[in-house]
């Protein structure tokens, strides 16, 4: 019964219908989707499409991976990443005139990561409830970031920097490097590392991870900075691909990215999750985008189709965990 | 507990409200003095936000006309929130001001302000967005720029540069939102009316945001390709999406993307040639034209219940002649 220190990890390994459900139906709705969309698109399986369906979701796919330790240490949810993105950007783009685009885009990381990190302090360390923390530190910076440029929309400057992040390398956009590579240093980081552990101790249950002598408050705070860090991020690289920003960036971003943890099966209950399977919730979330477009639904369609499978995928990792007795 | 509690601070606030509206609508005559002259007369603005690209320029439109009628103009902020703003139309009333400039956040909020006003013969002028029907008929004039007449316009635009034939995408704003409506209606109207051969081969809602629009857009050019002879962006910041989605794929067709705003960043796109239109709505002119139109019905003359705001085309022959708007 190490139920207490890993959970996850005994769940993963015995063999109940829920772990079953969460291990292969990632993979399965995937390949659905591949033949749906080859099927009724001749142009789906182009290598265009496919990249584009990567790319679709790279830029917001980082705070998901963000978001994953969030959920998993039973943070719920950092609704503070609009004003994180926007930071990101704004201070980016706003700075760059007098500082250049490199330490102006190292500023814009700086200033999103501090938001991340009093979203830690008030959470981690006084306990506050982080859908209300998180509400108020997003509204406190949201209003900063109107107050820093008039509500006006900020262009950039041509930048050697802003070029390389519209490129790519091997026929594959830089976004989806920058995507690929920070996966690959979360999902070791959660599954491998005495962090991961004590991520998943923390949200297993907060009371045992304590008398286990986990830190648990730096644990949970720590989920926050790198959220915020990483929305910061996905703020910075769309400021600089795109030309310009203004403080509604990032409207949206903060569901977008629960929606794909959500459906990558980690548990908005906490103490159970992986980040490779949030890189399949992004996926799919890119996936229907992309077919609803190419079938020619209407574009509303998305929120009702991914809004479906979230409740679904909710539902059923209640029922999973209601019969396993743990909640 | 707490929900009760806060319902019995919400009542008592609302009654002291009532209390306070009751007082100040009993010296109605303050508000109809002489006509002719406003100076050192008093206007209360309800404004949608502090800080918006569109807003704010609005915001120091209305200051400046206020500023050169003579008239002292407060202004307050509803933050994107009707319930604010309502609150905020309760309390000019209740100050007893000489005119209300409104900035509608939404339908039916501002109802009950509305009669108030108007029981202490407060005349109210709104800007920008309209108000549903009921509270148009307390509103004395609505002046903005004519959205569904914008969506005309981009029809128009858009089937005399392709000689009435071609397929077209329409990259709409966040669906259901007001200006989507209009904008949606006045292009699909328009065609309609015309016996325009476009046809639409698809839209997508991508929320007035950029990097929305680039995703679509994508999608759009795969499923596409160069049967995309035009581009309908409800916003220029949408057409830059497109515009970043067909440099990417590097295809080699160029297609006629109208957009609306009149944004800086098309600005540059038209003189490179990328962008065939915008529409421009001066925010600043905006704001002056709702004081000046307020301060017409303060002076008691009868005004249109729509004063529009030009919309003035920019492309190629005149984008060296005019300032952008945001």
């Amino acid at each position: 019964m190490n139920q207490l220190v890993a959970p996850a990890k005994s769940l993963d390994k015995s063999k109940t219908p829920g772990a079953l459900f969460s291990t292969l139906s990632i993979p399965i709705a995937i390949l659905v989707l591949v033949v749906i969309g080859s099927i009724a698109s001749p142009s789906f399986l182009t290598v265009n499409n496919l990249t584009n369906v990567l790319n679709a979701n790279s830029a917001v796919g980082l705070i998901a991976l963000g978001m994953t330790f969030v959920m998993v240490t039973g943070g719920l949810a950092d609704l503070s990443v609009p004003a994180n993105v926007a930071m990101g950007a704004l201070v980016t783009l706003g700075a760059q005139e007098t500082m250049g685009t490199a330490p102006a885009a190292l500023m814009g990381l700086l200033v999103a990561s501090m938001g991340g990190v009093v979203n830690g302090l008030l959470i981690g360390y006084l306990r506050i409830n982080p859908i209300i923390a998180t509400l108020g530190t997003g509204s406190v910076l949201l209003g900063l970031s109107q107050l820093l440029v008039g509500g006006g929309i900020v262009y950039a400057q041509p930048s050697a920097l802003s070029t390389f992040v519209k490129s790519s390398i091997l026929g594959i956009p830089v976004f989806i490097w920058i995507f690929i590579f920070v996966a690959l240093i979360l999902h070791p980081l959660l599954a491998r590392t005495s962090f991961g552990r004590w991520s998943l101790a923390v949200g297993g249950n907060y009371q045992a991870a304590q008398a286990s002598a986990v830190p648990v408050r730096f644990t949970k705070a720590a989920a926050f900075a790198m959220t915020g860090f990483l929305a910061g991020l996905c703020g910075v690289l769309l400021a600089l691909s795109n030309g310009q920003a203004r403080p509604i960036i990032g409207t949206g971003y903060e569901f977008v990215a629960i929606t794909a943890v959500v459906i990558g099966g980690t548990s908005v209950f906490g103490g159970n999750g992986s980040v490779l399977r949030t890189v399949g919730g992004v996926l799919i979330t890119a996936l229907i985008g992309n077919l609803i477009i190419l079938l020619g639904f209407p574009s509303q369609a998305t929120g009702l189709i991914t809004g479906a499978i979230v409740l679904g995928a909710v539902g059923i990792d209640a029922y999973f965990r209601r019969k396993a007795g743990r909640l | 507990m707490i929900a009760r509690r806060n319902i019995l601070v919400a009542s008592a606030a609302a009654t002291l409200l009532f209390a306070v509206a009751g007082c100040t609508a009993a010296d109605t005559d303050t508000a109809s003095g002489d006509a002719g002259s406003v100076e050192g007369k008093s206007i209360c603005y309800v404004t949608l936000a502090n800080s918006h690209p569109y807003v704010t320029p609005a915001n120091e439109g209305a200051q400046a006309a206020a500023d050169a009628a003579g008239v002292e103009l407060t202004i307050v902020s509803e933050e994107f929130s009707a319930q604010t703003g309502a609150e905020q139309l309760n309390s000019c009333v209740s100050r007893g001001v000489d005119g209300i400039l409104l900035w509608p956040a939404d339908e039916n909020s501002y109802l009950p302000g509305l009669l108030k006003a108007e029981q202490a013969g407060i005349p109210v002028v709104a800007i920008d967005t309209r108000a549903g029907d009921e509270s148009m008929e307390l509103i004395a004039s609505f002046a903005g720029a004519d959205k569904y007449d914008q969506g005309k316009i981009s029809a128009q635009q858009l089937d005399a540069a392709l000689e009435s034939t071609g397929g077209i995408v329409v990259i709409a704003g966040q669906a259901g939102n007001g200006t989507e409506i209009a904008r949606s209606g006045g292009f699909v109207d328009e065609l309609a009316s015309m016996g325009s051969g476009l046809e639409i081969l698809a839209t997508v809602n991508a929320d007035f945001d950029q990097q929305k629009a680039l995703v679509a857009s994508r999608d759009l050019i795969t499923k596409f390709g160069d049967q995309i002879k035009g581009v309908y962006a409800q916003d220029d910041t949408m057409a830059k999406g497109f515009l970043q989605a067909l440099e990417e794929s590097g295809l080699d067709f160029v297609p006629v993307v109208v957009g609306i705003n009149g944004e800086a960043g098309a600005f540059d796109n038209i003189r490179e040639g990328k962008q065939y239109s915008t529409i421009l709505q001066p925010p600043f002119r905006n704001g002056e034209l709702a004081i000046e139109t307020l301060i017409s019905v303060m002076k008691g003359e009868t005004v249109p219940e729509m004063v529009p705001l030009e919309n003035t085309i920019v492309d190629i022959n005149n984008v060296d002649d005019l300032e952008p708007a945001l």
